[in-house]
């Protein structure tokens, strides 16, 4: 096998084969409401809290793996550690949240976790 | 799958972008080095305008890929405003509109060059080079890992950045003027260039481990960590281009003096294909510098 070819096989597998991205960067260190958590009270917000300071892009919620509700953002575009979102009245039900970040190197970070409404 | 499409498109991008970097540094310095030669400048030449083709495009390429990456909507995402306008005001647009301030420097002074050879307009095409490479050392500290850091770590990054990419540039036209120049001039050149490569290789590796040592927060990351290992496989192809110039320098070169002239050529063919293994090498350690500073990193 030629080097050509050495440099071609390892550019594919370095970069497709391996998923790479799930080696995360600065990674959140806390939520509330917290992962797994069942609720009973409505939340009026959601507090996102990373490791170092990034600059939140984005975040969906959805709701019982089907709707998502819409969640608005402040056009704060700074970088910060914590992040505070405001929510709509929530029904009861499994909610899912998922975020996404760019780190200072400008390296895209996502994740997700889930929390459960049961409203008395 | 989408995200590892995106990254894909980032170290592809990058490859290229630094390759297409590595020409404009090295070879307007071979350029005016030499006695002016049809087939080797015209080379040079055509490789300089690739290289100025090359990281226009990538440098695009680079950027809307970002873009593309952080809007999740598949290839309509490439032209998500809002996602234009937010990495517009990173370090990616930072990064982006630096290189296309590098790119058009050289541009004018490759222009000034070629179509004036007045002293003063020469004066002012170099010191537009030297724009450039302040420009595209600066690029660098606006992404990736330095990112955030101090300027003092920036401008070791960017030195570092600027030399890597000078000797691999380099490294094509040192492999065509093998075939095409004449030995005498040849020994010249390749001496020249050792002489200058020397310090700067020091300086390279010294400024490397310096880096390596501050973004790692303990030795035994190299071992346990993904961005550790990709640091081992780029020391490892770096020993190994180390290797091959000192065989330039200490065995091949030397051996162009001798009065044999059908040796004279042997050395001359096993010389460029050495070089030619060297470029590839370069060409491999740069992938692994796209994929350390695109999927891995020291805080992952």
């Amino acid at each position: 096998m030629n080097i050509k070819k050495i440099v071609f096989w390892t550019l594919l597998l370095v970069v497709w084969g391996f998923n790479l991205d799930a080696l995360a960067h600065s990674t959140l260190s806390s939520s509330s409401p917290d992962n797994g958590a069942v609720l009973t009270e409505v939340p009026d917000k959601l507090e996102l809290k990373f490791k170092s300071k990034v600059k939140l892009i984005k975040v969906t919620l959805i709701h019982n793996q089907e709707n998502e509700v819409p969640v608005l953002l402040e056009s704060n575009k700074g970088f910060a550690s914590s992040f505070s979102v405001e929510l709509p009245v929530l029904n009861s039900g499994k909610y899912q949240v998922s975020w996404m970040v760019m780190g200072k190197d400008t390296h895209k970070i996502t994740g997700d976790f889930t929390f459960e409404l049961k409203k008395k | 799958m989408d995200i590892t499409i995106w990254n894909l498109v980032s170290v592809i991008s990058k490859v290229f972008l630094y390759l297409g970097f590595s020409f404009l540094i090295a070879l307007p310095l071979m350029y005016i080095r030499l006695p002016f030669n049809r087939e080797w400048h015209g080379y040079i030449r055509r490789l300089f305008i690739t290289g100025v083709g090359m990281a226009f495009v990538f440098n695009g390429v680079y950027f809307f890929g970002r873009v593309g990456s952080f809007s999740e909507s598949g290839i309509t995402g490439l032209f998500d405003t809002e996602m234009i306008s937010l990495l517009w005001d990173s370090g990616v647009g930072d990064s982006f509109r630096w290189r296309l301030m590098a790119l058009f420097s050289i541009s004018v002074a490759a222009a000034i060059y070629w179509f004036s050879k007045k002293r003063v307009s020469i004066a002012f095409a170099a010191l537009l080079y030297l724009g450039m490479i302040y420009a595209i050392g600066l690029s660098f500290g606006f992404i990736g890992h330095t990112a955030g850091l101090s300027g003092w770590m920036q401008l070791i990054l960017g030195v570092h950045v600027v030399i890597a990419l000078s000797w691999i540039g380099s490294l094509l036209a040192l492999r065509h003027a093998c075939y095409q120049l004449k030995v005498e001039v040849l020994h010249k050149l390749m001496n020249d260039f050792s002489k200058v490569a020397q310090p700067m290789v020091l300086i390279l590796v010294g400024l490397g481990g310096y880096l390596v040592y501050t973004l790692l927060s303990e030795p035994q990351m190299l071992l346990k960590s993904a961005y550790g290992n990709f640091l081992l496989t780029k020391l490892a192809l770096v020993l190994l281009l180390l290797g091959l110039a000192a065989r330039h320098k200490l065995i091949l070169v030397p051996r162009l003096e001798c009065d044999n002239a059908s040796d004279v050529k042997d050395v001359k063919y096993v010389l460029a294909r050495s070089i030619g293994i060297e470029f590839w090498l370069a060409f491999l350690l740069v992938i692994v510098t796209a994929v350390l500073s695109t999927v891995v990193g020291p805080m992952h």
